[in-house]
């Protein structure tokens, strides 16, 4: 065996005794936008609590609906497999969902959640996301009709389980002048 | 069997070019919802920075500018083509500095593994060239391609190794709940994930594959046929999760992978 070989040998051992030995994942949302820099290489690595977006809608006779779950959903087709936009953007969006609970993990007790930036992204979303639930029963949210939303950490494998919300927004009003 | 050095360029610096415009068209379409009415708008995102110093926020703000953006982008697409032509020091600097930018844009990453794949393959490609000013270029692109391996083969080592500690992928499980909640999910009644025999078998066979990534330096038939089956594997992953980008980031290692088999071989090992 050349001194290349056992290099080589050397180097798959040592990431499988790190992987052993790693106690803990680097998660700061201050490391952020250097995150390209850190891959961690676990793709679907384990199956545990999801976080996940609700919706609920209140109409004009202010009844609110029932809080709708998002899970990003797409049609295939072949073509997406050198343009796909669309799908990636759900990804992201879903991701953006991610960060919010794990900022929101890490969050100390005198900051304030609207100072998050993963928050107001999400505020964002969420009326996106609600105006288009609106749009399938009218052409416009009507005057008085709302929203809100919260995030819940959703056990694939226990739906009816221990599912913590960990964030419910305050009633949101939908702006007639966004999404246009 | 060997692919020699300039071959291996040839087609790494291909690949990435393609790689680069899959990716540069779907931030092309992405504008729209950065600005306006998008969900991520840079006059939300800039609170990111706020404790950075002033000049750095100042860049951004102009970088981000819808009209720069579309600027950055087709300059962008601009240097990914005259890849295929082949790369110098200028195209794989400002394209590295590119990618950095319009991650941060997305917050640091858009699409996880794939971005960090990009940036693997354009780190080799700068490797090659800064090195190729000390050393003879033969040198300086053998460690480029070397660097791009090494990351690659770990990247499936590790998937595999983590998938092969947890019980729900080795019992199949994890397999049926991930393509269930999938963006083409979830699963029909039906269909055949469903059946633990199945999902066990698929599992087991990607987790012993992942695992027996290092192999591939064994020679270059065992990182020809490694690359086949990641080839396959990159296109189940599109075709269940919807991860196009994916399959392009990792072909574009294949070269490297079998190069630096056949380099290996060459030192003795096979």
């Amino acid at each position: 065996m050349t001194l290349t070989a056992a290099l080589v040998l050397a180097y798959f051992l040592a990431i499988l005794i790190s992987l052993k030995l790693r106690r803990h994942d680097v998660q700061s949302r201050h490391l952020h936008f250097l995150r390209v820099f850190f891959p961690n290489w676990r793709f679907y690595h384990a199956v545990g609590h999801r976080p996940t977006l609700e919706l609920r809608i209140r109409d004009e006779q202010e009844t609110w609906s029932d809080w709708i779950p998002h899970f990003p959903r797409a049609h295939r087709h072949a073509l997406q497999f050198i343009h796909n936009p669309e799908i990636n953007l759900q990804l992201v969006e879903q991701t953006l969902i991610e960060h919010l609970a794990g900022d929101l993990a890490e969050m100390s007790d005198d900051e304030d959640v609207t100072d998050l930036v993963s928050y107001r992204l999400t505020i964002r979303l969420a009326s996106k996301l609600a105006l288009q639930q609106v749009h399938s029963f009218v052409p416009q949210p009507t005057q008085g009709q709302c929203y809100q939303f919260r995030i819940r950490l959703i056990h694939a494998l226990d739906l009816q389980g221990d599912n913590p919300t960990v964030l419910v927004s305050p009633t949101l009003y939908f702006d007639p002048d966004e999404h246009r | 069997m060997t692919i020699d050095l300039s071959d291996a360029l040839r087609a790494f610096e291909c690949l990435c070019a393609l790689s680069l415009l899959i990716q540069c068209a779907e931030f092309w379409r992405l504008t729209a919802a950065q600005e306006g009415a998008g969900v991520w708008r840079w006059n939300i995102q800039r609170d990111d920075l706020k404790n950075a110093p002033r000049w750095l926020r100042g860049t951004c703000d102009y970088l981000f500018r819808p009209q720069t953006q579309r600027l950055h982008l087709g300059f962008r697409i601009l240097l990914a083509v005259t890849l295929f032509w082949g790369s110098n020091l200028f195209s794989s600097t400002i394209l590295f500095l590119s990618t950095i930018i319009v991650l941060i844009r997305w917050r640091g990453t858009f699409n996880g593994g794939s971005d960090f794949m990009t940036i693997v393959a354009l780190t080799g490609l700068l490797i090659g060239h800064l090195a190729s000013i000390w050393w003879p270029p033969a040198l300086a692109w053998r460690a480029g391609l070397w660097y791009v391996t090494i990351h690659t083969l770990t990247s499936y080592f590790i998937s595999g190794a983590i998938k092969l500690g947890h019980v729900h992928w080795r019992s199949g499980r994890a397999l049926t709940v991930f393509l269930d909640t999938a963006i083409y999910g979830p699963l029909p009644a039906s269909s055949l994930w469903h059946q633990s025999a199945i999902t066990r078998l698929a599992a087991w066979s990607f987790i012993l594959w992942e695992c027996a990534a290092p192999l591939v330096l064994l020679g270059p038939v065992w990182a020809i046929g490694f690359c086949m089956i990641a080839a396959v594997f990159h296109g189940l992953v599109f075709w269940y999760f919807g991860l196009n980008r994916f399959f392009w980031a990792w072909a574009v290692s294949f070269p490297a992978l079998i190069f630096c088999a056949s380099d290996l071989r060459l030192a003795g090992i096979q």
